[in-house]
C-alpha cells in the first residue's frame, strides 16, 4: 500500500506528501520565505530595529546635547554625520529619531487596530442600525483628505509625540474597520457559525473565538502596511512642524530643517540621511506586507 | 433603480450632517473668538460687545449656531480672517493657482497610469512590467516632500536648470509670450512631482484590475472565437477592467481642489495647500475650517458622482440585480 502511495506521489512529481502536515502558520512562513524581497525587507527591518534599540550603546553623544563650538560641522572626525545648527550630533539624532518614528508608528497602528477591529466586528456582527451607524461614522472620516483633517487636528491639539500618535490612530481606523466588517459579513454566513449559535454560545464567544481568527490574516497584512503609512504620516506632519516637536528628534522633523534654503543646498548631511532612512524602512515594510499578503492568500499571488 | 438612488441620497445626507457636525465641533474646539481681545479693553463698553455677540449669534444655543453656520458655508460665506478681511476671496485666489498645477498633473497622471497599466498587464512579467512594478513600489515609499526637496536641490541649484519657487520670476515685468514661458518653466517641477506621486497608485490599480479580467472566461471565449490575445484584451478586457477604475478616478478628483500640501509648501506655490499651511502657522482658524469644509463637501459630491457614473456604466446596478450593502 505504501509502495503504491509512493508511486502515485512520484507520478505527480512529488517526493512525499509533506504539505498536508503543515499548519496554516507553517505554510505561511514557508511561502513567505520563498519571497526574496520580503525576506530581505525583514532582515533590513530587524537590523534597523537592533540599531535603534541599541541607541545608547552606539551613540557617543546625546541627541539633545547642544555644543555651541561645533555648529554645522560637515561629517568627519568625531561626528560621523556632522552636526546641526545647535551643534547636536546628527548621527545620534538619526538613531534616536528612528526610535521615536518607529514608536509613533507602532503605537498609532495599535490604536488603529483597536478601533478598527472592535468597531468593524460590531458593525459586521450585529448588522442593522449598529452597522449603519458605525459605517456612516467611518464614511464621515473618509470624507476628508487625510492631511487636511490631520493638520486641523494638529492645530487644535498642538504638536507633540502623544498628540501625533492620537491623530494618526484616530484617523486611520475607518479603512480597517470597513475591511474587518466586509470579512465578517462573508464569514457570518458559514455553517460553523450557525453551529456555534445553536450550541448556545454567546455573541462575544462567537465573535472572538470563531470569527476573528478567520479574519486575522487580512488584519495582519493591513497592520503591517499601516505601520509604513504611519511612519510616512508622522514624517510628513513633523516636516510641517505639526508632529514631534524639536528638540526631540524624529526623522520627519530632521527633514524639516531642509526647508531653509541654506541647509538644503549646503548641508546635505542634515536632511539626506533621515530621508533615506524613511525610504528604506517604508520600502522594507511594504515588501514585507506584500509578501505576507501573497503568503496568506496564495490565490491572489500566484 | 429609483429606490437605489433615493437610498444613496439618504446616505449622503446623513454623511453630510456628520461631516458638518465634525467640522463644527473642531471649530468650537479651536481656541479664541473674535471678541476675546476686545473684552480686555476697558475703553469698550461691555454692552457693545454683548450687542455685537448677539448680532453675530454667538449667544445662541449651539444647535442654532450650527444651523446658521451650515447655511453660511453653503452660501460660500467663510467668515473673516484675523485682520478683518473676508476669507472667501483669499481661498478662491489660492484655488486658481492650485488649478494651474493640479489639472495638468491630473491629466498626465491619468493618461500615463492607464496606458502604462494596460501595457504592463498585457506584457505581464516581462522586463517593462517588472521595471514599472518596482518603480511604482519605490515611489509609494518615498515621502513627497523628500522627492520635491531633492528635485529643488538637483534641478534648481546643482544644474541651475529650472526655477524652483513661486508662480513666476520676481525680476522684471514680463509681458505676453515671455510671461507665459516663464510661468510654464515654473510649473514644470511641481507638475512633474505631483504627476509622479499620483501615477503610481492608479497604475498599480489599472494593472491588477486588468490582470484580474484577463483570467476571466469571456476573454478566453473571445480568444476561442479567433481573436489574438492582444485583441481579446483590448476589445473585451479593458472595457470591463476600467469599470472599477471609475471609483478610483472619482476618488482622485478632489486632489484637483485640495491641492498638494507638500508640493506647494516646498515649491512655495501660493495655492490651497500653501494657504492651509500658512493659516495653521498664523492661526487663521477661519481659513483652516473653510478649507476643510470645502474639501469634505467636494469629496462628498465626487463620491455621489462615482455612484451615479457606476450606475450608468454597470447594467448590473442599473437594473437592480446586485444587492448593495
Amino acid at each position: 500500500m505504501k509502495k503504491l502511495w509512493m508511486r502515485l506521489c512520484q507520478m505527480h512529481g512529488r517526493k512525499e506528501l509533506s504539505a498536508e502536515h503543515l499548519s496554516f502558520g507553517q505554510l505561511t512562513i514557508k511561502r513567505f520565505c520563498r519571497d526574496r524581497w520580503a525576506v530581505f525587507g525583514c532582515i533590513v527591518i530587524l537590523a534597523v530595529l537592533c540599531i535603534v534599540l541599541a541607541a545608547p550603546v552606539i551613540c557617543e553623544y546625546k541627541p539633545e546635547t547642544i555644543d555651541k563650538s561645533m555648529i554645522r560641522k560637515a561629517p568627519g572626525e568625531g561626528h560621523i554625520l556632522g552636526t546641526d545648527d545647535y551643534g547636536r550630533d546628527v548621527f545620534s539624532r538619526l538613531v534616536y529619531g528612528g526610535r521615536v518614528s518607529m514608536a509613533v508608528a507602532v503605537c498609532a497602528t495599535a490604536l488603529q487596530l483597536f478601533f478598527g477591529i472592535v468597531l468593524g466586528s460590531f458593525a459586521g456582527y450585529f448588522g442593522k442600525w449598529v452597522d449603519s451607524f458605525i459605517m456612516r461614522v467611518a464614511d464621515v472620516f473618509m470624507c476628508f483628505p487625510f492631511y487636511i483633517i490631520a493638520v486641523c487636528l494638529a492645530a487644535i491639539l498642538g504638536p507633540g509625540l502623544r498628540n501625533t500618535i492620537i491623530i494618526l490612530g484616530f484617523l486611520g481606523w475607518p479603512s480597517l474597520c470597513r475591511m474587518v466588517r466586509a470579512e465578517i459579513l462573508s464569514i457570518k454566513e458559514n455553517d460553523f457559525i450557525m453551529a456555534a449559535k445553536s450550541l448556545g454560545l454567546s455573541s462575544g464567544e462567537i465573535m472572538f473565538r470563531h470569527i476573528l481568527p478567520n479574519v486575522i490574516s487580512p488584519i495582519i497584512v493591513s497592520a503591517t502596511l499601516s505601520v509604513a503609512g504611519a511612519i510616512m504620516s508622522e514624517a510628513s506632519l513633523s516636516f510641517l512642524n505639526l508632529g514631534v516637536k524639536i528638540p526631540q528628534p524624529s526623522w520627519g522633523n530632521m527633514l524639516s530643517s531642509a526647508q531653509s534654503m541654506n541647509t538644503l543646498i549646503n548641508e546635505w548631511w542634515r536632511w539626506v540621511p533621515p530621508g533615506l532612512c524613511i525610504i528604506i524602512v517604508i520600502l522594507s515594510i511594504n515588501y514585507i506586507g506584500e509578501g505576507l499578503r501573497k503568503a496568506m492568500t496564495p490565490k491572489a499571488g500566484e | 433603480m429609483r429606490r437605489y438612488i433615493c437610498k444613496r441620497l439618504g446616505v449622503y445626507a446623513a454623511i453630510f450632517v456628520g461631516v458638518t457636525i465634525l467640522i463644527f465641533g473642531m471649530m468650537m474646539a479651536m481656541p479664541g473668538d473674535p471678541f476675546s481681545g476686545l473684552m480686555l479693553d476697558p475703553s469698550i463698553p461691555p454692552e457693545y460687545i454683548e450687542q455685537q455677540q448677539e448680532k453675530l449669534g454667538l449667544n445662541d444655543p449651539v444647535p442654532i449656531q450650527y444651523i446658521k453656520w451650515v447655511s453660511r458655508i453653503l452660501r460660500g460665506d467663510m467668515g473673516f480672517t484675523s485682520d478683518g478681511r473676508p476669507a472667501a476671496p483669499q481661498v478662491w485666489a489660492a484655488m486658481k493657482n492650485t488649478f494651474l498645477i493640479t489639472i495638468p498633473s491630473f491629466l498626465f497622471s491619468t493618461l500615463i497610469a492607464v496606458l502604462f497599466g494596460i501595457y504592463s498587464a498585457i506584457h505581464v512579467n516581462r522586463f517593462f512590467d517588472k521595471a514599472v512594478t518596482l518603480l511604482t513600489f519605490l515611489e509609494v515609499s518615498i515621502p513627497t516632500f523628500f522627492l520635491a526637496l531633492t528635485c529643488v536641490k538637483f534641478f534648481g541649484y546643482d544644474l541651475q536648470l529650472l526655477p524652483v519657487s513661486g508662480l513666476h520670476s520676481l525680476t522684471g515685468n514680463l509681458t505676453g509670450w515671455a510671461y507665459i514661458q516663464d510661468s510654464i518653466l515654473h510649473m514644470i517641477l511641481p507638475v512633474s512631482i505631483l504627476t509622479l506621486t499620483q501615477t503610481s497608485s492608479m497604475l498599480r490599480y489599472t494593472r491588477s484590475s486588468l490582470l484580474e479580467v484577463i483570467g476571466q472566461d469571456y476573454v478566453r471565449t473571445a480568444r476561442a472565437k479567433g481573436l489574438t490575445r492582444k485583441q481579446a484584451i483590448l476589445r473585451h478586457g479593458v472595457k470591463n477592467a476600467l469599470l472599477p477604475m471609475i471609483t478610483i478616478f472619482c476618488m482622485r478628483l478632489p486632489v484637483i481642489v485640495s491641492g498638494a500640501l507638500f508640493t506647494e509648501t516646498v515649491f512655495v506655490w501660493p495655492g490651497i495647500g500653501m494657504l492651509n499651511y500658512n493659516s495653521i502657522m498664523g492661526r487663521e482658524y477661519s481659513i483652516i475650517i473653510a478649507i476643510a469644509a470645502m474639501q469634505a463637501i467636494i469629496i462628498l459630491m465626487t463620491n455621489l458622482l462615482a455612484d451615479i457614473l457606476y450606475m450608468v456604466a454597470d447594467p448590473r446596478i442599473r437594473l437592480g440585480g446586485v444587492k448593495q450593502s
